[in-house]
């Protein structure tokens, strides 16, 4: 399970990746920051760029950068460096290590969709919860812990064939997913407002299904393990509230499928794909 | 064949300590001429309870002509009724075509003449007493499906000899019946784990009705009087008969005599066969008395399509017909059968118990059956108890796997092991407690037990006057006793949610036994032994 997730990390960083790269190319501005330091001579694209005055916080670090190497050139080069360090003015300081909190809503739609439907009426399973990003750990990279809990009721089966009949025993099932994972933010646009990012995690999944008459055996409270990649949009809203929705594929294979409707539909992952709205705020 | 209580296996003697109380408290109500209504002390039989309507003395009405064709089809020692057959006919054939069909026997009945049960005639040919002449005959004809003696089937249960008289006890609201004697004798019960199910859904909903096709359940109380044969000559006997004290009248809805009694009659078991089945489903439980139902709160429709030694001779009676019958005279004919099965799906029951079969095929009751499934209602058909006597395919057992919502029961002692008895094949689909004195325990973890008639009072080895207004808690061991578990599981299971398919019920029944024997299913225990609590609970997503 380790492994795996471990590639789908590796996957995520490099889909990730790539679009930052294009990224840097297409500013201008990001070019300074790498090459600023070695050939003074590449300046010059920022100095024509449009987008100096409201660099991101990345830009302006590199920016900064070649003001401080900037005596030993031409007169032409300071002109230059001092265009640049004007707009600096209107650039937001330097930031680094940022903090992302925020409360999520998602809707998720089981794996397991007939066993979730045959008890529960529905194969989705609304929940709410919250986490924590730590930001620019290295560039765009950021760690994540995500918590939500999902809760659905409806009553226990009889599942004959295609024939599924309601017990009237009332069941309640609660899904807890906790991930802990990693992605790549790449903000994007000329404000950097709009910040596209996606990760992938562990899964701990707390799952609980408990019924009415159950005796203590006959109930399931369990924690199961997986992993699981998602994709999303942030966006800054005021200051630093920011709002979002993500995208979250889980899996937890061989969770169920022992005994229950999950084993009568041979249905054994307990994971699901998440669609969530997230606000919150981020310094 | 299979054989009823008294011919196949010996009465075991009384318990001893039991013997002489009850033979007094016997004594002293048949010479003191107590009334039926009369408390009785504990450590005597319960006499029948008080209904709602009090009948005297009332009128007899009898089919005579059928007893007397069971009788002689008794003492001819033949496994159907002389010279009667169920036809039935291809369809879309004309009046005319029937009319060409019966050309082919020498008596050349009239069409018009047949009696009808749904789409199955019953053809009398007086002068062919060979029923199987008469059916090879019509079924060689290409207007005819199929063409069937009219096959006598029996209840296969015996009947321990043994039986105790009720205890009673203030009530409790327990939901482990408080019945005095439930702990002591009932471990059938606790072998399913009853007590669990019952917490989930304790004794069923009044809205599901049981159908027991099989001797009948008393309805009522009261005297009939008759003539009957004393050795001598033919006297006119006063014959008490009462409900069971410990089945309420206002759970027996519609009952039905589709044999012997006719309209107007009061319904009576006089076997008590019909009554011990009728109890395992559905016994009064917590009313501090005897023991308990499975689905105590579920209604029970009696339907008498069987008789007994008593109806034969009450037949021969009313034919001036002298002497004793065969103590072993009577059972269950298939026309009354297919009747019984078609009033019941007809007047709403949703469950019926079918105690009873025979080695001969039955296509009539197989559409019986399927009858019953189309119209909602889930069927436990006894297995049969041959299985010592070549095993033999039993009907209408064997149509069960073919038909979904119908199960064919098996039966087991208190060891889980297969009982003796009890028939093998890959008709058996489930298996169910039925009582197996081989397997230890003694009489009283050896046979089922539920309060029916005082077996001393029907002894036809012994009286002239029978009396059927008495009961007792008496053990009797076959699948007879198997059956009424899937019954009544299957009633506490129409009483939950939205559980209605016979279908549904048949698969859940399997889903959730317990498997017994060879691994999946198989020939002694089809599915396994069934598992109320785990059946009532249902499904979860992963438990």
């Amino acid at each position: 399970m380790g492994s795996r997730a471990a590639v789908v990390m590796g996957v995520a960083v490099v889909l990730f990746a790539a679009p930052a790269a294009a990224e840097r190319v297409a500013s201008g501005v990001t070019t300074v920051v790498a090459d600023a330091t070695s050939s003074p001579s590449v300046a010059a694209p920022a100095e024509a760029s449009p987008f100096r005055g409201a660099v991101a916080p990345d830009v302006s670090f590199g920016v900064e950068t070649s003001d401080r190497h900037a005596s030993s050139r031409s007169a032409n080069e300071d002109a230059s460096a001092q265009r640049v360090v004007r707009g600096r003015r209107r650039t937001p300081p330097r930031r680094g290590i940022g903090v992302h909190g925020f409360l999520l809503y998602e809707r998720t739609a089981m794996i397991a969709s007939q066993s979730f439907d045959a008890v529960l009426g529905s194969s989705t399973l609304s929940g709410s919860g919250g986490g924590v990003e730590v930001l620019r750990l290295w560039r765009g990279l950021f760690a994540r812990v995500v918590g939500s809990s999902a809760r659905g009721e409806g009553s226990r089966a009889l599942i004959a064939g295609s024939e599924t009949s309601s017990n009237d025993i009332p069941v309640t099932v609660e899904v807890s997913p906790l991930v802990i994972g990693a992605g790549w933010r790449v903000p994007v646009g000329p404000t950097g407002r709009i910040v596209p990012y996606g990760g992938g995690g562990f899964l701990r999944l707390s799952y609980r299904e408990t019924s009415k008459f159950a005796t203590a055996d006959e109930n399931t409270i369990a924690v199961f393990h997986g992993y699981t990649v998602f994709a999303g949009v942030d966006v800054g809203i005021w200051k630093v509230l920011s709002a979002g929705v993500e995208a979250e594929v889980r899996h937890a294979p061989r969770a169920i499928g022992k005994a229950g409707a999950s084993q009568i539909f041979d249905e054994h992952d307990l994971g699901g794909s998440a669609i969530r709205v997230l606000v919150g705020v981020r310094y | 064949m299979n054989d009823c209580s008294q011919s196949r296996r010996p009465r075991r003697p009384f318990r001893t300590w039991l013997l002489p109380a009850s033979a007094l408290t016997a004594v002293a109500l048949l010479t003191s001429g107590l009334s039926a209504q009369r408390a009785v002390p504990r450590g005597s039989v319960l006499p029948a309870a008080a209904s709602a309507v009090q009948r005297g003395t009332v009128p007899l009405s009898v089919n005579a002509r059928r007893v007397q064709a069971m009788s002689d089809a008794t003492e001819q020692h033949l496994r159907y009724l002389p010279s009667q057959v169920l036809v039935k006919f291809k369809s879309g054939v004309s009046v005319a075509g029937r009319s060409r069909a019966l050309s082919a026997l020498r008596s050349r009945p009239d069409a018009n003449a047949l009696r009808w049960i749904g789409d199955v005639a019953v053809l009398t040919d007086e002068t062919q007493p060979d029923a199987r002449v008469l059916a090879d005959a019509l079924g060689a004809q290409p207007e005819v499906e199929y063409a069937q003696p009219n096959y006598i089937r029996r209840q296969p249960g015996w009947r321990s000899g043994a039986y105790r008289t009720p205890a009673a006890v203030a009530p409790s609201s327990a939901l482990t019946p408080d019945d005095p004697d439930y702990s002591v004798l009932q471990w059938n019960f606790s072998l399913i784990d009853m007590p669990g199910a019952w917490t989930i859904n304790p004794g069923g909903s009044p809205s599901v009705t049981v159908a027991v096709i099989d001797t009948g359940v008393t309805t009522d109380s009261g005297t009939i009087t008759f003539p009957i044969w004393t050795g001598q000559r033919f006297e006119a006997t006063a014959l008490p008969f009462g409900p069971s004290p410990d089945l309420s009248s206002s759970r027996i809805v519609d009952p039905d005599a589709e044999v012997l009694l006719g309209d107007g009659a009061p319904l009576i078991d006089m076997v008590g066969h019909g009554t011990h089945v009728a109890s395992t489903i559905a016994e009064d439980a917590n009313n501090g008395m005897g023991l308990a139902g499975m689905a105590y709160n579920v209604r029970l429709m009696p339907v008498k399509v069987c008789i007994g030694y008593w109806e034969v001779m009450i037949g021969r009676a009313m034919s001036s017909e002298p002497g004793f019958a065969d103590p072993a005279a009577g059972g269950c004919s298939d026309d009354a059968i297919v009747s019984g099965i078609r009033y019941a799906v007809d007047n709403g029951a949703k469950v019926i118990n079918l105690s009873l079969g025979g080695p001969d095929p039955a296509p009539a009751i197989r559409d019986a059956l399927m009858y019953a499934v189309q119209h909602g209602a889930f069927v436990a058909v006894a297995a049969g108890n041959d299985h010592d006597d070549g095993n033999p395919v039993e009907y209408p057992a064997s149509y069960a796997p073919d038909i979904d919502g119908v199960m064919a029961v098996g039966a087991i002692g208190k060891s889980e092991a297969r009982a003796y008895y009890s028939s093998t094949g890959d008709y058996v689909e489930i298996a169910a407690p039925g009582g197996d004195d081989t397997q230890g325990g003694g009489e009283d973890q050896g046979y089922i037990w539920q309060t029916t008639l005082f077996p001393p009072d029907q002894d036809p080895t012994v009286l002239v006057r029978p009396r059927f207004d008495r009961y007792v808690e008496v053990g009797y061991e076959g699948t007879s006793m198997a059956t009424p578990h899937v019954s009544g599981l299957a009633a506490l299971l129409m009483s939950q949610g939205d559980v209605k398919s016979p279908k549904a019920i048949e698969a859940f029944i399997k889903a959730t036994a317990k498997d017994l024997g060879t691994s999946g299913k198989d020939d002694e225990f089809g599915a396994g032994l069934i598992q109320p609590r785990a059946a009532l609970r249902g499904l979860g997503i992963a438990n």
